[in-house]
Order: structure tokens, then C-alpha cells, then sequence
């Protein structure tokens, strides 16, 4: 169905005047398009989590005596098969209209009922869970498994990072500044480097995920409690920690709070935001190292990944370091709509939005997803052009700088400039104006772009020279 | 599964897919997302009509075979039509430009042999070849961007359009029904619904219109420009051609955009193939609209707070069942709704822009995902319009009661006393009707600042909502006025 057909589906199921709720295709009869195409299986981990949150809240009804031991053993083996799939299931296939909490609750309520081989009424499967303290635990759950997801991958990206910058640690290039030529330094440092401010932003995110380890579960639906039994609460919460394999910390003291913590969403999303500018500077780093082939730096080879073009044969494009960039900036791009979704609400509730939720959970699995892809189809496979990243490093004419300090600003001025005009070196310049190099001497090491990319090199030349100008 | 074979080596494809190695590495490559442009028939069909158009093109400057045009051009309707509707499993990060002009470059391809030859193959019809000749992803998918947007614009002017017609009824209906106007969420003075919607209607309008002005951009293509602009590969005859037949395939005017005062021939194009700021203006314009709406939202949730313990001057229809589930409640969903598509608008607008940044050199932006988003939000903002329209603000209703009792208790009436016996006469009227629970008719009566008769002219709540009214009553009794 396209999008003119689904506009008229849901013309004629307002002329009927048929009322709406909370599912595309519930209310508008058949216009999923209408809404984007969002549907409840794309947020699985939100999904799962009120699978368990229901599963939890059974066994904990139970053992306090609130609910039938059948009862809960039945809602207990149901959510247990709703998690442990396979294939997707096709009650999650449903299109909703923007908001997730709702549909989910209702989705798994329904399925219980229809699985279960006793009947449960409503009542039952909910007994103690508010919409507001079930939603709250779910996000924390949801949004704590999808950062633990990103650091992973991350983490996987920064091995291989790991590994590139070792490989190429014997290759020396130019460095750049504002993209002029700079001083040499290694190609493997440029790696390192992007690995070791990752590994920053992962120790970020997983600070953050601790956070997300909470339950609100027993706070009803303004933190008073009410309409929850008594010892439901620390009871749940142990069950549920059981159930997710890491301890919850149940906020008895903060429910109100706790149930409006929107803010917690921008300071969560501002480390994802984070990994984001990293991996989209990586990205375009990688791009510009690659550019070429024959008109540009070309220190080194992406893999290729398809054919670049549809009418210029034999053109390869770095498109996977381009969609990189281009998930980054959905990443960023959430943030703002984050914003907005957080920016509502009135007295005991934030916004109703979900669209906080959903901005998390989009920049995660984007960057997850993207991580992944960035390392299997670019990183693995990247290869150095190590003499034409020494070329460049021996071209660069910046070590002039140094040089007006060992033979003065005149003698270097014309060295600079033979160099220019003739297109050579420096060391060949200084070499066809004034003189052969001395072994051992300072112009050699300043010379040997191999000694300065390092930093023990630099070190050492920079302390000979000291002694020198002295 | 068919082995087939590209410039980076072999690899199977489907036996039952129209598609071929190009689109199999495509979406092989860029997996970070379900959503592949299988869900974008209307990115698909652009890119459909615009072979089309060139097929027709190159057939009549002697360039292309004309059975082999016709076979495309079958094809093409084909795809158009939704024939071909599962063939375009390219990804939707990162495919655009290469990646789905490639996959609609072969499924024609394929589908055109098949016409031809009655097989499934590239013998007689070569995708590059044949179905892009003229072309480039450069060209062909910007155009198509425009000729997406540039339709979907439509929808959301048609439901502006209706909101303004309700907001206009509304108007219209509530034109008498006095209310107390609010500032800082305190009672103020009188107002009517009547001006309260009236004003709603005219931001909704403005914005539209604003809207209607912008949507021309979206008739420039970039056709003719192939890689970089230049046009290298572009056969004799068919610059002048294909934008008429463009046009006429997809039913309205599509032109190069032409400058008096080019600097360079077809500057145009240098500019149409590198930019896509356009996508963010327009998605700036969307957001106003759709805030103009959500503002109404979000209104409408503060004036049906209650049923007891808020304002409830609107009723709002029963819609869905509450987010909580209490009997009594009639969450305003529609509402909250708006709040959330909004912050889609914004994430839209935002997207667009980064990539309309996210060009270098002599390419356009690189950045499909800001193009989707676009097309996302474009239909969001369509149908969540018509929702809110049909089921929320059509069945506004006005608890004319409640209204009415909080124009009329309103200490701010005592502004009418202040007008006529200063200020400090004004704030003793308005005490003293907080203090007894009284109204400032009331207690300006029994105070004696004024006699009955004109208590019941001057704090006429209806006509207090009126300028030339409130400034008659003036007049009439300048005499009484004690301010020199």
C-alpha cells in the first residue's frame, strides 16, 4: 500500500467515524504507512522488557499469595515463550501509532490470554503494575540493554582499531593541521588515537549503564503506591534481577522522582552523542586518507564495498565511511528531537512522549549496527600505501621551522625555496644548495622523519637542538 | 540462485529477483537498519518515471533502439505501477544515489529483456548501457528527491487546509461565547472563543501559505548534469528534450533551473547537484506548521484539564481508552500525539540539515538518510494532521457554562474600574472581591463606585471582548471618568 492509498484508507475510516486507539491498524482499519512504518517489534528490547517485568510481577504475586500458583505459572511459562523466539513474532508486527508503552501492555496482556491454557483475567496479569511504574522500569531496562549493546560493539571496533594501529605502527606520513602539511608522524598513531578516545566514550557509557539500573516497580502510578500490596515491591524487584541477570536497585525513597526522569534521557543520549562525533570523525578521517585514487592523499586503501557509480566504470566509493557519517548524523539529529519529546509534560507525569525512548534506542542500535558494519566491511580490511605516506612525510616542508634554527632564518629561506621551485625535498634542497648531511649530525635526525613521528625521537632531537642553540 | 558477475567479482542472486549483483552488494553493505526502500514506493516510482523520461529521450535523438525504448518504458510502468513492489531491498542509509539508482537501473533491465527476449538478463538490455544512458546517480536521484517531495508537499497543504476550515467553523460558532482570557496561566480579562480559534486560524494559515510558496523549489532537476554537473556522457539533443519529458511523464513542470546573468553555463546545475539546503528550509517551514498545530494541542490539554479538579472549558471526544485506565478519564491523546510528531518535525529538520552538510566537493550531500527522514516526517505530518483535524478539533466542544462563570468572577474585570477611577480605586474593587467571593459588579455596586445601571453596561463581558465596543462605553461615560 503506498502513502495516497493508506491516506485514503484512513479517510474512509474517519467518514465511518470509527474510533481510534492505540494501533495503527486498529483504529485507522489499514494505514500503517500513515504513520511512518513503526512497529512494535522494532523496539524489542522495550518489548522483552515488560515481557519480564510481567513474568517477574506473576512469581512475585504468587509467592506473596496475591495470585494463584497455576495462575502464575501459566503468565510465568507464557512470557517466557514470548521472549525466547526464534523467528519474530507476529503479534509484535503491529504498527503503532507513535507511542510504545501502551501498545506493548496491551499486546502482551492479549497474548497471555490467548496462550494461556487456563483463563487469566486482566486483573491478574497486571495485579500491582501501574502504567506509569511498569513503563518506567521497562525504559530503564530497555535503555541499559541497548547501551550495554553500543559498548560491546565499540569495544570491537577498538580491538580492531587496536590491531590496525599496530600493523601500521612502522608506517610514517604527514601529519596535517587544518589539512596543510604538517610534521611526520605514524599512520598506526592516527589509529591509536581514534581508539583511545573511544575507549574514553566507553568508560562514558558504561558509567551511564549503571544508572539505568533501577526498578520503580510497586510505585503505582504517582509514586504514592497506591493500588499495589503490600511487599510487592521489593519483591518484584529481586525476582525481576533474577530474571535480567544484574541487580536492580529498587528507588522505594525517590518513586515520585524517579517516575519523572526525563532528564536522565539527555544525559544518557549525550554520551551515545558522544560515541557519535567519534566515529563520524573517524569516518570522515578514513575518507580523506583514502581519497584518490591518483588526485589525492591516498595513504591508504578502503576495501571495496560495491561499484561507485552508475555511469563512471571502475570508480570505487567510501561509502560504508560515508554512512558512518550519515547514521552520526541521525544521531545528532535525535538529540534535538529528544529535546522536544522531553520538553512536555505537566505535574505528576513528563511528557507522555515516547519519543525520548525511541530517539535512545535509534541512536544505539545505529551506532551498534554502524559499528559492526565499519568493521567488518572498512577497518579489517584496510591497507596502507606506505611509500606514498613516506613520500608525503619527506615533502612536507614544515621541518623548515627547525631549520632556520641550525643554519639561520636567511640560508633557510633559500633552501625553502629551491625546494619549492624545483618540487624536491627539503633534505634534497639543502643537499643541491649547501652541502652533503652528516651522518650523526642534527640535520639528520631533523631530517629523518622515521626519529621525529616518534616520540622518543622527537625527544631526543629536540634536546640536541637545545645543546645546539645554546 | 544465478551467479552473476560486476567489476568486484561474482555473486549469487535470487533466481525469482528482478534485481542483480549491484543491488545484492548494496544492500549487503549497509545493514544498520530493517527499513530498506521496499517501504519507498514513491521513491521507487520517481526514479521509474525519470528512466522513463530518458528512455523516451534517447529513442528520439536516435541514441537508443526504439523496440529497446519501448521495452523499457514498459518496464518502467511496470515498476510504477507497483509491479515489481519486494525488488528494492536496497537499505535505506547509505544506498541513495549508486545503491537505488543501480537496483532500478537492473530490475528494468532485467524486466526489459524479459520483455524482449522472454529471459531475465542483461543480453539484449544493459542496465549502465541502456536503462542509464544520459544519466547518473548524481543526476537522476536528486531529481527524483524533488519529484517525491514536491508530491508529498501536497498532502500536507490539503490538511492544513482542511484544519483551516474547521478552525473557521469553530470560529464561527463560538463567535459569542465569552471566556476568561488567561496570561502566565492567571485570569485576565474577557475574550470570546470566537477570537481564540480565529486566532489559532490564522497562524495555521500563515504557515501554509508560507508553505505553498516554498513548494516551487522542488520543480528544479538537476537532468543533463550527470556526474559533476558537467553533463560528460550526455548524447546530442537530449539536454533540450528531457525535461519536456520529464514533465509530461510525471505530470507536472519539471525545468533546469536558468539564471539571466550565468556566469558559467548551467550554473544551476553546479549548485542543484551539490545542495540540498532546500530539504531543511522546507522542513523548517514543516515544524512551524506543525508547531502552529501542536500549539493548539496543547492547549486544548490545559482548557479539557479536569473532569473535576482542572479548567475543562473544552470538552474533548472520547477517543481511546486512557493511558491509566480510570473509568472517568478521557486522555487527551490526539493532543499528546502532536507533541510527539513534533519532535519528529524537529528531528526531520535537523537531519536534513547535517545532511545537507554532509557534501564534499563536487558532490551533493551523501546523506540519503536526511532525503528518508524528510520523506518520513512529510507523511507524518500529512496524517497526523488529518487525525487531529478529524478527530480532535472537529469535536471541540465548549462547556459555554463554566466559561462563561470565569469571564464573569474575574478580578480582572476590576481593570474596567481602574479605567474609569485610577488604578489604586480599581485594586480595592478587585480585594474586595477576592476577600467576599464576589464579583466586581457586584461589589462595585455595593460599594457605590458605580450605580447599577452602568455596573451592568460596563462589566457586559461580551462586549468587554470587544475594542470598539469597550472604547464606546467609554465614551458614553467620560463624564463619570475621575483621571485627568
Amino acid at each position: 500500500m503506498n502513502f495516497s492509498e493508506s491516506i485514503n484508507l484512513l479517510e474512509k475510516s474517519t467518514e465511518k467515524g470509527l474510533k481510534m486507539s492505540f494501533f495503527a491498524n486498529e483504529s485507522l482499519t489499514k494505514a500503517p504507512l500513515c504513520f511512518g512504518h513503526e512497529k512494535l517489534n522494532e523496539f524489542p528490547e522495550y518489548v522483552n522488557a515488560v515481557v519480564k517485568i510481567r513474568k517477574a510481577s506473576a512469581l512475585a504475586n504468587r509467592e506473596l499469595g496475591y495470585l494463584s500458583k497455576e495462575k502464575a505459572a501459566e503468565i510465568s511459562r507464557v512470557c517466557d515463550g514470548l521472549i525466547n523466539v526464534s523467528e519474530p513474532l507476529t503479534c509484535f508486527e503491529q504498527t503503532i501509532l507513535r507511542f510504545v508503552g501502551m501498545p506493548a501492555n496491551k499486546i502482551i496482556n492479549e497474548q497471555i490470554q490467548i496462550k494461556a491454557e487456563i483463563p487469566i483475567s486482566l486483573d491478574e496479569i497486571s495485579l500491582n503494575q501501574w502504567t506509569n511504574d511498569v513503563t518506567v522500569t521497562a525504559e530503564a531496562i530497555a535503555i541499559r540493554s541497548d547501551l550495554s549493546l553500543l559498548s560491546k560493539n565499540l569495544r570491537i571496533l577498538c580491538n580492531e582499531l587496536g590491531r590496525k594501529a599496530k600493523e601500521f605502527e612502522g608506517v610514517v606520513k604527514c601529519g596535517r593541521l587544518g589539512l596543510r602539511d604538517s610534521f611526520p608522524i605514524r599512520l598506526g598513531a592516527e589509529f591509536k588515537s581514534h581508539k583511545t578516545i573511544i575507549e574514553a566514550i566507553i568508560g562514558e557509557l558504561q558509567e551511564e549503564e549503571k544508572f539505568w539500573t533501577f526498578s520503580v516497580l510497586g510505585a503505582g502510578d504517582l509514586g504514592t503506591g497506591l493500588g499495589v500490596l503490600p511487599s510487592f515491591s521489593s519483591k518484584v524487584t529481586q525476582l525481576l534481577s533474577e530474571e535480567l541477570g544484574y541487580k536492580l536497585s529498587l528507588k522505594e525513597e525517590e518513586f515520585q522522582p524517579s517516575l519523572n526522569n526525563r532528564y536522565r534521557f539527555i544525559i544518557a543520549h549525550s554520551k551515545i552523542q558522544a560515541a557519535a562525533v567519534a566515529l563520524w570523525k573517524l569516518a570522515r578521517d578514513l575518507t580523506i586518507m583514502a581519497s584518490g585514487p591518483r588526485a589525492g592523499i591516498r595513504e591508504i586503501v578502503l576495501p571495496a564495498v560495491a561499484p561507485g557509480s552508475s555511469i563512471m566504470p571502475g570508480k570505487i566509493n567510501p561509502t560504508v565511511a560515508e554512512l558512518i557519517m550519515n547514521i552520526c548524523d541521525k544521531v545528532f539529529a535525535n538529540s534535538s528531537g529528544l529535546n522536544v519529546g522531553v520538553h512536555a509534560g505537566w505535574l505528576e507525569n513528563d511528557s507522555n512522549s515516547s519519543l525520548p525512548l525511541k530517539a535512545i534506542l535509534d541512536s544505539c542500535q545505529l551506532l551498534s549496527r554502524g559499528a559492526m558494519v565499519l568493521v567488518e566491511k572498512v577497518v579489517k580490511g584496510i591497507t596502507s600505501n606506505s611509500e606514498r605516506c613516506l613520500e608525503q612525510a619527506q615533502m612536507s616542508l614544515a621541518p623548515a621551522l627547525f631549520l632556520q634554527k641550525i643554519i639561520g632564518k636567511n640560508e633557510t629561506k633559500k633552501v625553502l625555496e629551491f625546494a619549492l621551485i624545483n618540487n624536491i625535498s627539503l633534505a634534497d634542497s639543502y643537499r643541491k644548495l649547501i652541502g652533503e648531511i652528516e651522518k650523526g649530525s642534527l640535520l639528520e635526525d631533523l631530517f629523518d622523519v622515521y626519529l621525529l613521528s616518534r616520540k622518543e625521537g622527537a625527544k631526543n632531537f629536540m634536546n640536541k637542538l637545545r645543546l645546539f642553540t645554546q | 540462485m544465478r551467479l552473476e558477475k560486476d567489476s568486484l567479482g561474482e555473486l549469487e542472486v535470487p533466481d525469482e529477483a528482478y534485481y542483480g549483483i549491484q543491488t545484492v552488494r548494496t544492500s549487503n553493505n549497509y545493514r544498520v537498519s530493517n527499513h530498506t526502500y521496499n517501504e519507498y514506493p514513491e521513491v521507487i516510482a520517481a526514479v521509474a518515471e525519470i528512466k522513463k523520461a530518458c528512455a523516451i529521450t534517447n529513442a528520439q535523438i536516435g541514441a537508443l533502439n526504439e523496440e529497446k525504448a519501448r521495452a523499457i518504458c514498459k518496464a518502467c510502468d511496470e515498476v510504477i505501477s507497483g509491479k515489481f513492489a519486494g525488488h528494492f531491498p536496497v537499505n535505506v542509509w547509505r544506498s541513495q544515489g549508486t545503491g537505488v539508482n543501480m537496483n532500478v537501473n537492473e530490475v528494468l533491465a532485467n524486466r526489459a529483456n524479459e520483455i524482449l527476449t522472454g529471459k531475465v538478463s542483461y543480453e539484449v538490455i544493459h542496465p549502465n548501457t541502456h536503462v542509464n544512458m544520459c544519466q547518473s546517480s548524481n543526476d537522476v536521484f536528486p531529481t527524483a528527491e524533488a519529484i517525491v517531495i514536491f508530491r508529498l508537499i501536497e498532502p500536507v497543504l490539503k490538511e492544513a487546509r482542511e484544519i483551516e476550515s474547521t478552525l473557521l467553523i469553530k470560529a464561527n460558532e463560538f463567535k459569542e461565547v465569552v471566556r476568561l482570557g488567561r496570561t502566565g496561566l492567571q485570569d485576565a480579562v474577557p475574550m470570546t472563543w470566537g477570537q481564540v480559534f480565529a486566532g489559532w486560524l490564522r497562524s495555521v494559515s500563515r504557515v501554509r501559505k508560507e508553505l505553498e510558496n516554498l513548494r516551487p523549489i522542488f520543480q528544479f532537476g538537476v537532468m543533463g548534469g550527470t556526474a559533476v554537473g558537467t553533463g560528460m556522457g550526455v548524447l546530442p539533443g537530449y539536454p533540450e528534450l528531457i525535461y519536456p519529458n520529464l514533465s509530461k511523464v510525471i505530470g507536472f513542470e519539471m525545468k533546469q533551473r536558468m539564471y539571466e546573468d550565468e556566469v558559467v553555463k548551467n550554473s544551476g546545475i553546479f549548485d542543484g547537484m551539490r545542495n540540498t539546503d532546500h530539504h531543511s528550509i522546507l522542513m523548517e517551514v514543516i515544524k512551524e506548521l506543525v508547531a502552529a498545530i501542536t500549539r493548539i494541542a496543547n492547549d486544548l490539554i490545559l482548557y479539557s484539564s479536569g473532569p473535576r479538579a482542572g479548567i475543562k472549558e473544552v470538552v474533548l471526544s472520547y477517543i481511546a481508552e486512557g493511558t491509566t485506565g480510570y473509568e472517568s478519564e478521557n486522555t487527551a491523546y490526539l493532543c499528546e500525539l502532536m507533541t510527539d510528531v513534533l519532535g519528529e518535525m524537529v528531528i526531520a529538520e535537523e537531519m536534513a540539515f547535517y545532511s545537507s552538510n554532509e557534501g564534499q566537493l563536487d558532490h551533493g550531500s551523501i546523506n540519503s538518510g536526511g532525503f528518508i527522514t524528510v520523506v518520513n516526517a512529510l507523511k507524518l505530518a500529512a496524517s497526523s494532521l488529518r487525525l487531529f483535524n478529524e478527530e480532535c478539533l472537529k469535536e471541540v466542544q465548549i462547556n459555554e457554562e463554566v466559561v462563561r462563570g470565569y469571564a464573569e468572577l474575574s478580578t480582572s474585570l476590576s481593570t474596567m474600574v481602574s479605567s474609569l477611577f485610577g488604578y489604586p480605586t480599581g485594586v480595592k474593587v478587585a480585594k474586595k472581591a477576592i476577600e467576599t467571593n464576589r464579583s466586581c459588579k457586584e461589589v462595585a455596586k455595593q460599594e457605590k463606585i458605580l450605580s447599577s445601571e452602568v455596573c451592568e453596561e460596563i462589566f457586559d463581558v461580551l462586549a468587554l471582548t470587544d475594542r470598539d465596543k469597550t472604547v464606546e462605553l467609554f465614551r458614553k461615560y467620560k463624564s463619570i471618568r475621575k483621571i485627568d
